[in-house]
């Protein structure tokens, strides 16, 4: 055989530069289809931008105003309980929340945690939002006391244990049941059981019947005749503290008197563990609520009202303590209002009256981020409900980003086969042509990513100042977290640009020439 | 590749009739080699009612540093035929060789350095990339063959020169007659010196002088290169250059004819 006429050998890759270069000058001669490209693909990432800074920021802030009305919103609920304390029942029912479906195996745990807790308390058992609801309450409310922590902490783990028992009365036959508990609660039959001659009994009678116990003999007797009695005298001692926090203060006023320090003595003697940070809280809004009824009071009166109404250009019906506070922006309306007060003989300095608008307005703004109706929660609870809607909403912008990325991508392309089908007539590899898209598409991504975080940057912060004002500039990592979105939104977009362009490229590259020509 | 073709005229005379009779493997003219051949070549467009049989069964061989014509009337193949010997589209059935080579057997790879160095194409819609000047168009194959920017840059003007268009050299496609299209074209299909070259109607929009002036370009590197040229066409100027030429009609090689017999009835070519 002598040598080939046509020799093959092997093509050369398009190089980078000469990539660039071609692009540029496509890109340059399409300008305005490349704008238009650039634009739809900018406004997809500046709506994913929108939503997820949005979100974030909503979620930052929402988190932060809870923050901040927290200790408030605590103050509050430990005022509520000076003058009502909880059912003990109720308490215990929501410290009994447990892990139900594995009774067995935690009973035996929760007597070896039991058996320690004399020490820190704490067994193996995972409590649900609720039990840790009311534990958070009440260490709040405690004030970081370690050892009344510790008592509340041993009641959960011996509520867990008495719900083992209860479980496990349930499954006995109801004659065994019925002779076992007869009429009385469980609990009033722990109570009986303690008590070490009927535990004899108790046992001699399961013996008899041939039950076993729950946790076996040893850690059940621990259980009833040691931890049970504990348990009922926690809640006895709160309880009778409640009861005689409630003597104690119920004929003074407590507005008047809770800097003094009897009234706090009496408080605290009476099983109350409030720190100081807290009496201040306290003390402030006593104080607040006092100034607020004096104006509601002096508010009455209908010659007062119309003196408002004018000073602030209401009618004298629409007059309230609320609106009034609402209407109060400044110093002067301040004076204003303090002199008209003066006038009818309430004597409210204008200071106080100022003072008191800003803190009604800022807790209207942070109740208002915080939802209608929405309770000031300590638990996770309400930031599972704002993740599951954020996801929702993020998922669905995510989607439009993509439908819109790969839609003007597309178009882009698709409109190019014939450019693509030419480029392989005259020798390019496949290669080279999906060099020549990645780089324009990579450049299309990011000038739309980059103009697009940008467009919705500014967006979502005129938006969010806006409706936020202050509140939005004090909460704490917002910037760290618009810096996220921004790059999770520029990330996304050019990931779907190159794609995009990318994927029918690369279907029509593989294309005979004639083939990919006959596409368009 | 610089061998000289000696038999060229010795041998062609039994060429043309025995293309069509005898083409597998059995060349009749032992020496000269044959650098496309066709086997049982078949194309249709579309499928079911709406197919189109735009080749029916060609078989046909071409010799290096060859000029042959295709003719025919519109509609008749040609163009889907050119693709074909060209490796630019797939055969519903059949084979194409190139040198001996089966097409379908090269590499997407291989393929790219074919269609890049060896084989020219002027193609009858010219297919120039639209957003590159005519320099930029002629300069973009040489890009691919690796020539570096400056050196392509030359011998592109020399070849936008050579068609008539120096002064044109950074008119777009859209900026362009079809005629200087189809010359920009041209000197694309001539940038990286290929050793075959196929032309659908390179005269077709061209005047009388200009086309003239193509013809002389195309007879040129036929003659001094040896380049094998293949060249479908409605110029009668051009049956007078060719060696031999194949008519076409309905997807089939009608006929072929040598240049000798033609010059007698060139009266009556038309039918
Ligand atoms: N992409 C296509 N889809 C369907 N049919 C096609 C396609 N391309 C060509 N054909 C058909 O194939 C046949 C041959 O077409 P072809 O373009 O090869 O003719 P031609 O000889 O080059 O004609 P002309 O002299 O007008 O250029 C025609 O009947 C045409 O309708
Ligand atoms: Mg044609």
């Amino acid at each position: 055989m002598t040598r080939p006429l046509i020799e093959i050998g092997e093509q050369k890759r398009l190089g980078f530069f000469r990539c660039v270069q071609m692009v540029m000058i496509s890109m340059r001669y399409r300008a305005l289809r490349s704008l238009v490209t650039l634009a739809t693909l900018a406004l997809a990432v500046a709506f994913l931008m929108i939503s997820g800074a949005d979100n974030m920021i909503t979620m930052r802030v929402r988190v932060h105003a809870s923050t901040q009305l927290a200790p408030q919103q605590l103050a509050q609920r430990q005022l509520v309980r000076f003058v009502k304390p909880d059912d003990i029942n109720d308490v215990l029912r929501s410290l009994q929340v447990g892990q139900i479906g594995q009774v067995g195996g935690v009973g035996v745990e929760a007597v070896g945690g039991v058996g320690s807790v004399g020490g820190g308390g704490g067994g193996a058992w995972s409590p649900r939002s609720s039990h840790t609801q009311v534990l958070d309450e009440y260490r709040a409310w405690l004030g970081g006391d370690i050892a009344a922590e510790q008592q509340v902490s041993l009641a959960a783990d011996i509520a867990v244990q008495l719900q083992a028992w209860e479980t496990w009365a349930d499954r006995l036959s109801p004659a065994a049941r019925a002779a076992l508990l007869s009429d009385a609660s469980l609990v009033s039959r722990m109570d009986q059981w303690s008590d070490s001659m009927q535990w004899e009994r108790l046992i001699d009678r399961l013996d008899q019947w041939g039950f076993k116990l729950p946790d076996g003999e040893a850690s059940a007797k621990h259980f009833i005749t040691e931890d049970w009695p504990k348990f009922r005298e926690t809640f006895v001692a709160i309880n009778t503290g409640h009861a005689r926090a409630i003597a104690a203060i119920s004929d003074i006023d407590l507005a008047e008197n809770s800097a003094n320090p009897d009234v706090q003595k009496n408080i605290a003697a009476a099983g109350f563990v409030i720190s100081q940070d807290q009496w201040t809280q306290i003390n402030e809004l006593l104080h607040w609520s006092a100034v607020r009824r004096q104006i509601n009071e002096a508010l009455r009166d209908t010659v007062l009202r119309a003196r408002v109404g004018q000073v602030l250009g209401m009618k004298s019906k629409e007059v309230g303590l609320e609106r009034v506070l609402g209407e109060i922006d400044g110093a002067n309306i301040g004076e204003v209002l303090a002199n008209t007060l003066a006038e009818s003989g309430f004597s409210i300095d204008a200071q106080t009256i100022v003072a008191l608008a800003e803190r009604y307005q800022r807790e209207a703004v942070l109740l208002s981020v915080l939802g209608e109706g929405q309770a000031i929660e300590i638990g996770e609870a309400s930031n599972n409900k704002i993740t599951l809607r954020m996801k929702l909403l993020l998922g669905l912008s995510l989607l439009v980003c993509v439908v819109g990325v790969s839609n003007a991508m597309l178009m882009a392309v698709t409109d190019r086969f014939r450019e693509i089908a030419t480029m392989k007539c005259i020798g390019a590899l496949d290669g080279s042509i999906m060099g020549l898209f990645v780089i324009e598409s990579t450049c299309l991504g990011v000038l739309a990513s980059v103009s697009g975080v940008l467009v919705g940057l500014v967006l979502v912060v005129i938006r969010s100042t806006i409706g936020l004002g202050a509140l939005l500039w004090e909460t704490p990592g917002l910037a760290s977290g618009l810096l996220l979105a921004a790059g999770l939104s520029a990330l996304a977009g050019l990931l779907l640009a190159v794609l995009a362009a990318v994927g029918p490229a690369w279907m029509a590259a593989r294309l005979a020439p004639m083939e990919a020509m006959r596409v368009s | 590749m610089n061998e000289p073709n000696g038999q060229k005229i010795s041998n062609s005379a039994s060429a043309g009739t025995s293309a069509i009779a005898k083409p597998a493997g059995s060349s009749p003219t032992p020496g000269r080699p044959v650098v496309i051949r066709t086997l049982g070549l078949n194309k249709i467009y579309g499928r079911g009612d709406a197919a189109t049989h735009a080749l029916a069964g060609v078989d046909l061989m071409v010799y290096r540093s060859e000029f042959i014509s295709i003719m025919g009337p519109s509609g008749s193949g040609k163009s889907t035929l050119f693709n074909m010997i060209g490796a630019l589209d797939q055969p519903s059935s059949g084979r194409i060789l190139i040198d001996e080579v089966d097409v379908a057997q090269l590499s997407a790879d291989e393929l790219a350095f074919l269609r890049c160095r060896k084989i020219g194409y002027i193609f009858q819609q010219y297919h120039l990339i639209a957003y590159l000047t005519a320099l930029e168009n002629v300069t973009t194959p040489m890009a691919f063959a690796g020539l570096p920017a400056d050196r392509a840059r030359k011998r592109g003007m020399e070849l936008l020169d050579l068609v008539g268009l120096a002064d044109r050299w950074d008119h777009r496609p859209i900026e362009m007659s079809g005629g200087q299209q189809q010359r920009v074209a041209i000197a694309r299909a001539l940038c990286n010196n290929p050793m075959i070259l196929l032309a659908d109607e390179p005269t077709a929009n061209l005047d009388f002088a200009t086309g003239q002036s193509v013809l002389e370009i195309l007879q040129r590197i036929n003659q001094e290169r040896q380049v094998t040229v293949v060249c479908s066409t409605h110029d009668h100027r051009l049956l007078s250059m060719c060696e031999r030429v194949f008519w076409v009609r309905d997807g089939e090689i009608e006929r072929v004819a040598h240049r000798d017999e033609m010059t007698i009835k060139l009266g009556s070519i038309d039918e």
